[in-house]
């Protein structure tokens, strides 16, 4: 056969094809009759043909590009992105996640880092006599007494619609830090300063605020941070464990191309990510409403109660769930 | 070059010398490879700024004028039912916004790629779209994961003191430069940018073209010519390139650049089917383009 009658012999069908590529890429679900997907498969096909018989003959270079461009466009809706399932989504959540946090060694490291540093801070700002004015040098003076002032006089109730305003920031504030902490991680030293400074930083302000000698201001920053204290902390280790996962993986390689190290830990790391930042919007959610309440709405142990509520949540999915159960080792073995 | 380190069995081997860096190759489950045209740093930076105005500037866009609405509905029915419930929106209205904002800044762009097949609506303009490395399309956790690094490969951010003093506050506005990004394109391979990197993905032109035709040629002594060459002569594959190529392009030009051009691979041609060195140059190249692709029959699997 001649390449121009080929050409011309082919062209409608290739022109169908673009024609049903548009059609597919309009539309977002698959509401495609089965007719056109069954037309669509057998001229995506047909095109893949005429690209190797394009390429094995001699047709003009233009029209070997010209296919190349629509095969790759069909293959673009033919194999598209999988759809939202929700059985798939709920043993992510609910069975995946917990495993993959419980046995992360990367968490771990997060979690001793972080506990660690804050513990220390608080315990020498709180003591002020291994390392005395250590609170001072580290925070400032300013940053303290405005922290103190700022707690002093806080005993009164916020109006709804500022809880709501504040529920909305600390989402969008504390949430947003989470997932900069996650992603910074990736450059392992500026993720790590990021997280040692928010350890001691928080555990310099928490030891001063606990002193004896701040008898008003330490009782409200005590009710303030009891309620969302487990949700929050938490959180910060988990993103914080996660970009570490993520930034340690193309270092410590094990073996594997660099590059496909870091794209399989990503993909796990994800998930710990995004707990994270679930755990974030539920920590702001009582940061918002129930923590900023005053005491006569609110008592102190109820706000305790909260927290302990919380923390058994946050043992029942990292702990319950995430424990290795031995039926997954005979999965593993099978 | 880097696009071919996976494809270097001996299938796809002979393509390789057609494959330059701005395109990918890849083979489907049909055994058909085929080739993806990459897009580079500065398109992409196109797509990324219409994104950002559908996302960020278009939702604050939305807040204001959705404000302003309510305002003048609520002014309008005051003291009625729709009153009461315009001001019960308005208590919560803080946190839907915020909320709003967190999940535009952070969720729109993963949002999109995994529900449009890889496409946001700043791509879906520049016709480009999102893909796996090895040229399937992205899930979610991809989507997910490449969003959310843009933020490094907009690092780093400098200070910019024209804005702070603009809009009147101490500390410097910092904006993003976007140079870790263009750096990792730069020296990635198929411009992936750190947030590519990450999830395994690339971006590539998603676009249609016109069919192309083979060339028409209105002088008659082209034909003519055509069937004085010789019958048994079939061009090599290369020369076959050079000569559609050079058709494509030669209506473009004057005819004294076409001499010039035809002259090279003319002039051996002449000498070797025998015809007399008067003969026009561009003329013989069409003809012998006539003869390959509009007279006689394809050669198969002739390389």
């Amino acid at each position: 056969m001649k390449a121009s009658k080929l050409i011309e012999l082919r062209q409608p069908s290739w022109s169908r094809l673009e024609q049903l590529c548009d059609e597919f890429g309009k539309r977002s679900t698959n509401k495609v009759p089965a007719r056109t997907v069954n037309e669509f498969a057998a001229r995506y096909r047909n095109a893949c043909a005429d690209l190797a018989l394009a390429e094995s003959s001699h047709l003009p270079p233009n029209t070997i590009e010209y296919l190349h461009q629509l095969v790759a466009r069909a293959h673009n809706q033919l194999y598209r992105s999988q759809k939202f399932n929700r059985y798939v989504w709920y043993e992510r959540v609910f069975v995946d996640t917990p495993k993959l946090i419980f046995n992360d060694p990367y968490v771990h490291i997060a979690a001793v880092i972080f506990w660690g540093l804050f513990l220390l801070a608080g315990w020498l700002s709180w003591d002020n006599t291994l390392w005395p004015g250590f609170a001072e040098q580290v925070v400032g003076e300013t940053t303290l007494d405005g922290v103190e002032d700022m707690y002093t006089d806080f005993g009164g109730g916020r109006s709804f619609s500022q809880n709501s305003w504040m529920f909305g920031f600390y989402i969008f504030n504390n949430a947003g830090i989470g997932l900069q902490c996650f992603v910074m991680m990736l450059f392992v030293p500026a993720g790590m300063v990021t997280l040692c400074f928010n350890a001691v930083y928080l555990g310099t302000i928490f030891g001063y605020m606990f002193r004896p000698d701040l008898a008003d201001a330490g009782a409200n920053f005590k009710h303030f941070v009891t309620a969302h204290g487990p949700f929050e902390l938490t959180a910060i280790v988990l993103s914080a464990g996660a970009g570490l996962k993520i930034g340690l993986s193309w270092l410590v390689a094990r073996g594997v191309n660099r590059l496909d190290a870091l794209i399989l830990n990503a993909r796990e790391a994800l998930p710990i990510a995004m707990c994270a930042v679930a755990l974030f919007c539920m920590a702001a959610m009582i940061e918002g409403f129930v923590s900023p309440a005053s005491d006569t709405y609110v008592p102190w142990w109820a706000k305790g109660f909260v927290a302990t509520a919380s923390s058994l949540m946050l043992m029942f999915y990292l702990v319950v769930l995430g424990y290795p159960r031995t039926d997954d080792e005979d999965e593993d073995a099978t | 070059m880097n696009a071919l380190r996976k494809h270097t069995d001996h299938e796809t081997h002979e393509f390789k010398e057609l494959v330059t860096d701005t395109m990918l190759l890849v083979e489907t489950p049909e055994k058909i490879s085929f080739q993806y045209q990459l897009v580079g740093p500065f398109r992409r930076a196109v797509a990324y700024g219409l994104d950002l105005l559908f996302s960020v500037v278009g939702y604050s866009l939305v807040v204001v004028l959705g404000a302003v609405f309510f305002g003048f509905l609520s002014a309008w029915t005051q003291g009625t039912v729709i009153a009461s419930i315009i001001s019960a929106i308005a208590e919560i209205s803080g946190a839907l916004i915020l909320i709003g904002y967190f999940l535009v800044y952070w969720f729109y762009g993963a949002i999109m790629e995994a529900r449009y097949n890889g496409q946001t609506l700043g791509k879906m303009i520049t016709k480009h779209r999102v893909l796996s490395h090895d040229g399937h399309a992205i899930d979610v956790v991809q989507a997910l994961l490449r969003n959310f690094f843009r933020l490094l490969d907009l690092f780093p951010f400098v200070p910019f003191p024209l804005l702070s003093l603009s809009l009147g506050s101490e500390t410097p506005a910092f904006i993003p430069t976007g140079l870790f990004g263009l750096a990792t394109m730069a020296i990635s391979g198929n411009f992936r940018r750190l947030g590519d990197l990450v999830a395994g993905t690339m971006v590539v032109v998603d676009e249609r073209k016109w069919v192309p035709e083979l060339a028409s040629f209105s002088d008659p002594r082209v034909e003519q010519l055509a069937d004085e060459l010789p019958k048994g002569f079939s061009p090599s594959q290369s020369m076959l390139k050079a000569l559609a190529d050079y058709v494509d392009r030669r209506r473009y030009l004057s005819p004294e650049t076409n001499r010039d051009m035809a002259k090279g691979l003319a002039v051996r041609m002449l000498r070797k089917f025998g015809l007399p060195a008067d003969t026009d140059y561009d003329l013989l190249l069409c003809a012998m383009y006539y003869n390959a692709f509009m007279q006689y029959q394809l050669q198969e699997g002739a390389k």
